[in-house]
């Protein structure tokens, strides 16, 4: 105990070391220098990224990171149109149950390996394995035929003409690094954090705040301006990134406040680039229990949601009114009329449904200010028309776990959609076929939808799908099975003097890191 | 018999954080099964088909009564297996080993910055008691504890980095200065690399974020400890000490803090919980990693193992931090060490 009374505590000794501290934190090393970093760009968006397993390219941040480390067999050019990558020739069969490919002899994995009909097998049997992710895209794969290193056959167990654009979205891995560090888990925990890819970057390292790539000097594709070096910054806050783009710390800023962005454009040292991704905001309603379950109810109210002043104020003019349920980058879309609102039009197909007391409810994320904002705005442009609206709001696993049951779904629900890859029947077969229980969230059942698009899913004939699919689309539009609002376009801030205007990804709502360039020098 | 009392203490007190941790750990399990969403389709993604839901369910054990999942859960508990992540595929305790050093190191700073301003603050205004120092210190002391930890963030990141540019946005490291991670902690990191310029570095980027979080709660110890003081200061064996001849300076240093001290001391272990909860704001502003980020980032995947290893880590975090400041009341107060070892 005598020991323990010598143990005196000592407040000005505390003070003194707390204060130095502080001291040291605030004043030292102003002298320290930031290593130049002049061909290094750093992009900065939010997000957990939980793993850099390119099965959950499904992710956006995961497929960021993916899009720089690993390849595709396919993708799409600018038009939307289907292109080859690793494949240099692909083609379906007349049946739609398997495709043919001839694979680039050119390709080298990171550690020099040469990339072959073999990883891509591995590749899409993993994915067939664990049935996660990305997973969803490849139904119906059942087998991978490898004839040699550059030719392959992948064989499905029913027609599905959607698998050749969802390759887009698989990414190839190094089969013989993966199963060298299969682990329990079949490499999911060593790919969380390593790279198995053949891409244009090769992952340096993940520190506590960034994700650093250098180029990959013996990639297949070498094409000027390509960064030295590449870093994703995760900052979540919005205004941290904007602030820390004008401090010059970073170089592109991802996924934008709307109003960050106009508050940016009248700096001179910055531009703002409006990604055109298939982003689409929407109302989907509840059409087959409830009070929605009612067309000419979802029509009234189709009319009622002010899109002209939402987009202007909620989404700062960031976008086009949506006509029709597709977003307007994507091919094959009818000429549908675009939204409009018009109050007496509503108020009279309101009138005709007996509609008093009827208090209507529509779910929306909270995490989001934009839609929290369209849900106020929409609620009281119902109350203009005599309609009351309930909001209430919901965490996304919480909306996604009431699609498995129709009575379930909610009677509306506020979204952003996007499509995983710029396919038409993607959107369609996933979001409207009335098997698709899960992902269905409308709970939408029509014979003639499910025989058209099945129609569509055996149909090898690229320009006959497009014409099934624009008359699937002219039908839920007649069913109003959602108020289509707008086609968004996200903002994001970049240095012009320093890299190019960032072009959306067709396979995100972002931009690819693998298509990040420098600015040409004047 | 010192020794003797001193152990039965600590393994009382052990027994306690073990029975607080089960009871903690217990309650997040029943709260992660009572809340709505799909565990095994947060696991396998918004697009996968019912089978593939169904595939994963059984692969992650979820088709097993609860009580059967709990069980097995406490079974592996006691085995230190906080389970595998349903989000980022690696052990729970990996990721929180990766993660938490980062936010130790913000509450640390954050605690000292807290008692290094609230502290002599309290010690100068009780002092001087109703003085100029007194009246301002007391004032700002109202307008910081009413001020909201999120916005102070904001405020002081916008005023001292954005305009002024005295100190770094967010972020752990300028770009090229980061020490190699050793531990996860910048400074520490840059400090065991004897690296100089990166410790510079990193004390800087921390400075803004430990003195957001540190506001608040400096507010609370500054007047606690003042409060104590001034009860201290005016009792009865303070005469006693003046009259022994005792200097003003050794009356307040060497009395009136040390018999002060205590209930402050409890006060900042509570903090320390606290500020570990809090940290996930200040991290979100800066662009922190940390474990506050890591567990919303599980609770909102619905990714149930993550969320109880953050909890059960936390607590026995909190746990042992509330164990030492017990042990620093020990050393520093006759009275405390009398009630609890019972000599």
């Amino acid at each position: 105990m005598q020991q323990l009374k010598s143990l005196r505590f000592r407040p000005g000794r505390l003070a003194a070391t707390a204060l130095l501290t502080v001291a040291l934190a605030t004043g030292w090393a102003g002298g320290a220098a930031a290593a130049d970093r002049a061909s290094t760009v750093i992009v900065a968006m939010a997000g957990q990224i939980n793993t850099l397993d390119p099965m959950r390219a499904d992710y956006s941040q995961t497929n960021l990171i993916a899009s720089a480390v690993y390849d595709t067999l396919v993708t799409y050019d600018a038009e939307r149109k289907l292109v080859g990558r690793l494949a240099t020739e692909f083609s379906l069969a007349p049946d739609v149950k398997s495709i043919t490919m001839t694979l680039r002899s050119d390709v080298k994995f990171h550690d020099g390996t040469p990339l072959t009909a073999k990883d891509v097998a591995y590749t899409l049997d993993r994915l067939k394995r664990l049935g996660a992710g990305v997973a969803s895209l490849i139904e119906g794969y059942e087998s991978t035929t490898v004839v040699d290193d550059t030719h392959l056959t992948i064989n499905l167990n029913k027609p599905y003409s959607l698998f050749l654009g969802s390759l887009s979205k698989i990414y190839i891995l190094n089969s013989a690094l993966v199963e060298a560090n299969l682990g329990a888990d079949d490499g999911q925990g060593w790919l969380q954090g390593n790279d198995a890819g053949s891409g244009p970057y090769v992952l340096d390292g993940i520190t506590a705040q960034d994700v650093s790539f250098s180029r990959f000097d013996g990639y297949w594709e070498q094409v000027e301006r390509r960064p030295e070096a590449l870093v994703y910054r995760r900052i979540d806050e919005g205004a941290t990134r904007r602030d820390e783009l004008l401090a010059g710390n970073i170089d592109i800023g991802l996924a934008m406040a709307d109003r960050d962005a106009a508050a940016l454009a009248s700096n001179p040292a910055l531009k703002v680039a409006l990604l055109q991704s298939p982003v689409q905001t929407e109302i989907l309603f509840n059409t087959r229990v409830g009070p929605t379950a009612d067309k000419r109810l979802r029509r009234a109210l189709r009319l009622v949601y002010d899109y002209e002043g939402g987009l202007a104020s909620i989404r700062g003019n960031n976008g086009v009114i949506a006509n029709g349920p597709l977003p307007t980058p994507l091919n094959c879309r009818p000429d549908l009329p675009a939204a409009k609102r018009d109050l007496e039009a509503a108020k009279a197909a309101l009138a005709e449904l007996s509609l008093d007391g009827v208090t209507l409810k529509m779910n929306f994320q909270p995490a989001f200010d934009a839609q929290k904002q369209e849900a106020t705005l929409f609620q009281s442009n119902m109350r203009d028309v005599g309609v009351q609206l309930e909001l209430e709001p919901i965490a996304f696993p919480n909306y996604l776990a009431s699609l498995k049951d129709p009575e379930m779904i909610p009677q509306m629900m506020l979204l952003e959609d996007f499509a995983q890859f710029p396919d038409p029947g993607i959107v369609l077969v996933k979001g409207y076929h009335s098997n698709a229980i899960g992902t269905n969230r409308t709970g939408y059942s029509n014979p003639d939808v499910d025989a058209l698009l099945d129609a569509a899913l055996a149909e090898p004939d690229e320009s006959r799908r497009c014409e099934i699919y624009k008359q699937v689309q002219t039908i839920l539009y007649d069913d109003a099975v959602m108020i289509d609002m707008y086609t968004l376009r996200k903002p994001a801030v970049y240095y012009p003097e320093k890299v190019e205007a960032p072009v959306a990804s067709p396979t995100s709502s972002s931009i690819s890191l693998a298509d990040v360039r420098l600015a040409p020098k004047s | 018999m010192a020794v003797r009392s001193i152990l039965r203490f600590l393994l009382m007190r052990l027994g306690q954080t073990l029975l607080t941790l089960l009871g903690l750990a217990s309650l997040v399990f029943l709260m992660i099964k009572l809340l709505p969403g799909d565990e095994a389709q947060m696991a396998v993604g918004a697009e996968a088909s019912p089978e593939q839901i169904e595939a994963a369910r059984q692969r992650l054990g979820l088709d097993a009564p609860v009580i059967v999942q709990y069980l097995l859960f406490l079974s592996r508990l006691v085995k230190g297996d906080l389970g595998v992540s349903t989000s980022t595929f690696q052990p729970v305790l990996n990721d929180l080993v990766a993660v938490f050093p980062s936010t130790l190191e913000l509450v640390s700073f954050a605690m000292l910055v807290n008692l290094a301003v609230a502290v002599p603050s309290a010690i100068v205004a009780a002092n001087k008691r109703g003085g100029a120092f007194d009246g301002s210190s007391r004032f700002m002391a109202v307008i910081l504890g009413g001020l909201p930890v999120f916005w102070l963030a904001l405020m002081l990141q916008y005023l001292l980095g954005t305009v002024w540019r005295l100190l770094p946005i967010s972020g752990h490291n300028a770009y090229g200065m980061a020490a190699p991670v050793t531990t996860g902690a910048a400074t520490l990191d840059a400090l065991l690399a004897l690296d100089w310029a990166a410790l510079g570095d990193a004390l800087r980027h921390i400075a803004l974020p430990a003195v957001a979080l540190a506001a608040l709660f400096s507010t609370q110890i500054f007047r606690a400890l003042r409060a104590s003081l001034l009860g201290v200061l005016t009792s009865d064996f303070m005469m006693a000490v003046r009259a022994k001849g005792a200097t003003a300076r050794r009356v307040l240093l060497r009395h009136a803090v040390p018999n002060s001290v205590t209930a402050t001391l409890a006060l900042a272990g509570t903090q320390f919980g606290a500020m570990v909860g809090s940290s996930v704001l200040i991290e979100s502003v800066f662009a922190r990693k940390g474990v506050g980020a890591y567990m919303f980032n599980a609770v909102a995947q619905k990714d149930s193992f993550a969320v109880l290893g953050s909890v059960i880590f936390i607590g026995a975090v909190v746990c042992i931090a509330n164990l030492i400041v017990d042990l620093l009341q020990l050393v520093v107060d006759p009275r405390v060490r009398a009630a609890q070892l019972g000599n």
